[in-house]
């Protein structure tokens, strides 16, 4: 999808993030986070091992304390299903929609594949906005 | 294991957003475009960049 679109305006980033979960290192040991090793290590995976072409950024915190601007400001938008208190990053894999004004559009959980938003209501509307 | 808790919170937050911590979110930014955030290069990159696109941010894991 990202292939079809890019050439579109469309854009996908990715902020690794080891708040959740529990995983296991290069040494066989036990780590916080699902997202093991330093920074070098997930991008040469993300791009070796599972081929993802679009950009990827240093780690971040999305909840908590030292949540990141980015988070700060996704997770700060008034939406249909996010309010000021119902906005913390549930799990890896949460989704924003940020549209062509810098503006957030919609949010989508884990659990909805990014497939979903090839659709003429979805990606191809939020394209073809203003 | 990652998968069937995923499964878990996603039943539980279908709408995709938790209950906050009391996370202080104040920023000074009117727009996305406004950011900026280090890549895993280690450069600074621009969000105004991404002004005209529509952009899909992710909080990525490969577990």
């Amino acid at each position: 999808m990202y292939n079809k679109y890019k050439d579109q305006g469309f854009e996908i980033l990715y902020f690794p993030c080891k708040q959740f979960g529990k995983s296991t290192d290069e040494h066989g040991n036990r780590v916080d986070g699902q997202e093991p090793g330093d920074i070098a290590t997930v991008q040469a995976a993300y791009r070796e091992k599972f081929h993802i072409p679009w950009s990827i950024f240093d780690f971040v915190n999305v909840n908590g304390p030292e949540t990141c601007d980015v988070y700060k400001f996704l997770r700060s938008a008034e939406l249909k299903n996010q309010n000021r208190e119902k906005n913390a990053v549930e799990w890896n894999f949460g989704k924003f929609i940020v549209g062509k004004d810098g503006q957030v559009l919609k949010r989508y959980g884990p659990g909805v594949p990014i497939t979903v938003f090839d659709a003429e209501d979805k990606l191809k509307a939020w394209l073809a906005m203003e | 294991m990652g998968k069937v808790v995923s499964k878990i919170v996603n039943w539980a937050f279908p709408g995709g957003a938790g209950h906050s911590e009391d996370d202080d979110l104040t920023h000074n930014f009117d727009s996305f475009h406004s950011i900026s955030a280090k890549n895993a290069d280690g450069d600074m990159i621009d969000f105004k960049e991404y002004k005209g696109k529509v952009v899909l941010v992710v909080n990525s894991a490969r577990m």
